[in-house]
């Protein structure tokens, strides 16, 4: 029964796992494939596609305007996300936390479709649209409930009295600040950034709706594409998306192996990335009780 | 002299640095989605004549129940196929979990509308599927997109991770003792797994099952490319309706409609869940 048990088990895991890498795995030879149309196998392959692709002043800026929307909601979402997960764990004046955590869980649970129409309304009314700005504002708010519970648990392993210690020794606030938590915190900060690429990268549904026709991010241009007509290029750049959320990925995790390495703290490793990841992205916080912002 | 400033450090309270997240999510979030709520009311003519016109159309009352039927039905396969990989994650060693949980991570990092894009030519008249049918000598055509079922591929894709993840990471922290407790009390592994482990791994269900739920009510990619007009989701028939026909009134209170029952679906599990436990 047992070994039944633990053979149907790892043929639930397999088909899992070809289930969720198969796109991935796919993506490769699909835009080498020297047929313009969806045919498998390739009948033959092709680095044409590529050529063209780079050339493309339309898919290039694509490409440019989604890394530029990637790194401003990096910085907006990790500079915001750790003062507030600061003040909600060092604070002692906890009078205005309760408001905190519906604030917080709602960009969770409001599908981005409704924040997306939400915004697009004021923006029209108020002649905001046409700049990627307003793309990095929106993806941040969708990016800072993950980044905040993420460096609120970073922060909640660091003994605030290390901070005291430094200030009873006369040194100033921001400096023991800067000096003593921050660079504990590095792999957290890592971690939230790797987080928040990936998220703005992903993110299509808000870019959508605020970014006209002529001035796509990536995905919506793909997005677009696959609607109106079948582009060979479509293809090339969904390879193109693979290898850019690896680099985050890779680049990432091999910084965050570096920063625990540093710290000393063993076992630094790109699974540990994972594993952080995985603590603070699941909204069990969601679900139970009402964690999310009580500290 | 030197005291004093230093009791004033310690006096400073760091609340303040909460200010500029808050500015931002009342600005960006709750000020649009509230004028959203309000826009549905006070459109021409107003009051509640769009939710009537919602209503009153079957068409558009068949698209609702289909997006909540679909969303539940994608949330019960996902935890069906979920939970067993999650539990076999949490009891390997070391090494097996950190590849099966880092491969499910992996996934998370691939961009949904590249993953469509591939399901199309998976599933599709001249994809792989297609393909491995014909090697095998069935003489069908299969089309798998275009269709419910294209739509229910794209979303069990997006969803798995948000399954599996927090159910494992609930797992992992089930203490061993209390499964040995109950064994040393009598309990068969049967009367074992469903009396004491099932419940004690249910927050991370119910994470799991919620944050799939939602998502796939909500989310208009998918169903867009991998399905087809005569299945529309709710997602769609507000996109459609704010982007191309610009029918504000109906669009936005369909997406209030969508929003109340996202929030309601939320609100009304977190109490069964809170009663279950």
């Amino acid at each position: 029964m047992d070994r039944i048990g633990r053979i149907a088990l790892w043929v639930v895991a397999a088909a899992v796992l070809a289930f969720l890498l198969a796109p991935a795995i796919l993506v490769l030879p699909m835009s080498l494939n020297s047929s313009p149309f969806l045919v498998f196998p390739p009948p033959g392959y092709t680095f044409s596609w590529f050529g063209q692709f780079f050339a493309s002043p339309e898919w290039m800026a694509a490409l440019q305007r989604s890394g530029e929307v990637a790194l401003g909601v990096v910085l907006l979402s990790v500079l915001l996300g750790l003062t507030a997960a600061y003040a909600l764990t060092r604070s002692r004046r906890q009078r205005f936390m309760p408001l905190v955590e519906p604030l917080v869980t709602l960009p969770m649970i409001v599908p981005s479709l409704i924040f997306a129409v939400g915004v697009y309304i004021v923006a029209i009314r108020l002649h905001l649209l046409g700049g990627l700005w307003i793309v990095v504002l929106g993806q941040a708010v969708l990016a800072i409930p993950f980044v905040l519970l993420n460096l609120r648990a970073a922060l909640q392993t660091i003994d605030p009295r290390l901070e005291e210690a430094a200030w009873t020794l006369g040194s100033k606030r921001i400096a023991s600040f800067v000096r003593i938590t921050l660079p504990l915190m590095v792999p957290a900060l890592i971690a939230s950034a790797v987080l928040a690429a990936v998220l703005s990268l992903d993110e299509t549904v808000f870019a959508l709706f605020m970014t006209p026709d002529t001035a796509p991010t990536l995905p919506v241009l793909m997005y677009r594409n696959i609607q109106y007509n079948l582009n060979p290029l479509v293809p090339v750049a969904a390879a193109v998306m693979v290898f850019a959320t690896g680099l985050v990925g890779g680049v990432g995790g091999f910084a965050y192996w570096l920063a625990r390495r540093r710290l000393g703290s063993g076992r630094g490793s790109a699974s540990m990335l994972n594993q952080d990841l995985i603590s603070q992205s699941t909204a069990d916080e969601v679900a139970s009780d009402g964690e999310v912002a009580g500290v | 002299m030197a005291s004093g400033s230093r009791r004033k450090q310690r006096d400073l309270d760091v609340g303040w640095l909460m200010t500029p997240m808050l500015v931002l999510l009342l600005i960006l979030f709750v000020v649009p989605v509230g004028l959203l709520l309000l826009r549905s009311f006070t459109g021409n003519p107003g009051g509640l004549t769009a939710y009537r016109e919602f209503l009153g159309t079957p068409e558009f009352v068949g698209i609702l129940w289909r997006t909540i039927y679909v969303a539940l039905i994608v949330t019960l396969i996902s935890l069906a196929v979920g939970y067993p990989y999650a539990y076999l994650a949490a009891r390997s060693s070391t090494r097996v979990q950190r590849i099966l949980i880092g491969l499910v991570s992996v996934s998370l990092f691939l961009s949904l509308v590249v993953r469509c894009y591939a399901w199309l030519a998976i599933l599709g008249p001249g994809g792989v599927l297609n393909l491995v049918a014909h090697s095998v000598g069935l003489n069908v055509r299969i089309n798998g997109v275009h269709n419910m079922f294209g739509v229910l591929v794209g979303d069990l894709q997006y969803t798995l991770p948000f399954v599996i993840l927090p159910i494992y990471d609930v797992m992992r922290r089930v203490d061993p003792r209390l499964m040995s407790a109950a064994a040393t009390l009598g309990g068969g592994p049967v009367r074992r797994f469903i009396r004491v482990y099932l419940p004690s791994t249910m927050p991370g269900v119910a994470a799991g099952c919620l944050v799939a739920f939602v998502a796939t009510l909500g989310y208009y990619i998918t169903p867009s490319i991998l399905g087809a007009p005569q299945n529309m989701m709710i997602g769609q028939l507000i996109a459609g309706l704010m982007l191309t026909s610009l029918q504000w009134d109906l669009g936005t209170a369909v997406a209030s409609i969508l929003l109340v029952t996202a929030v309601a679906f939320f609100v009304g599990f977190r109490r069964i869940m809170a009663r279950v436990a």
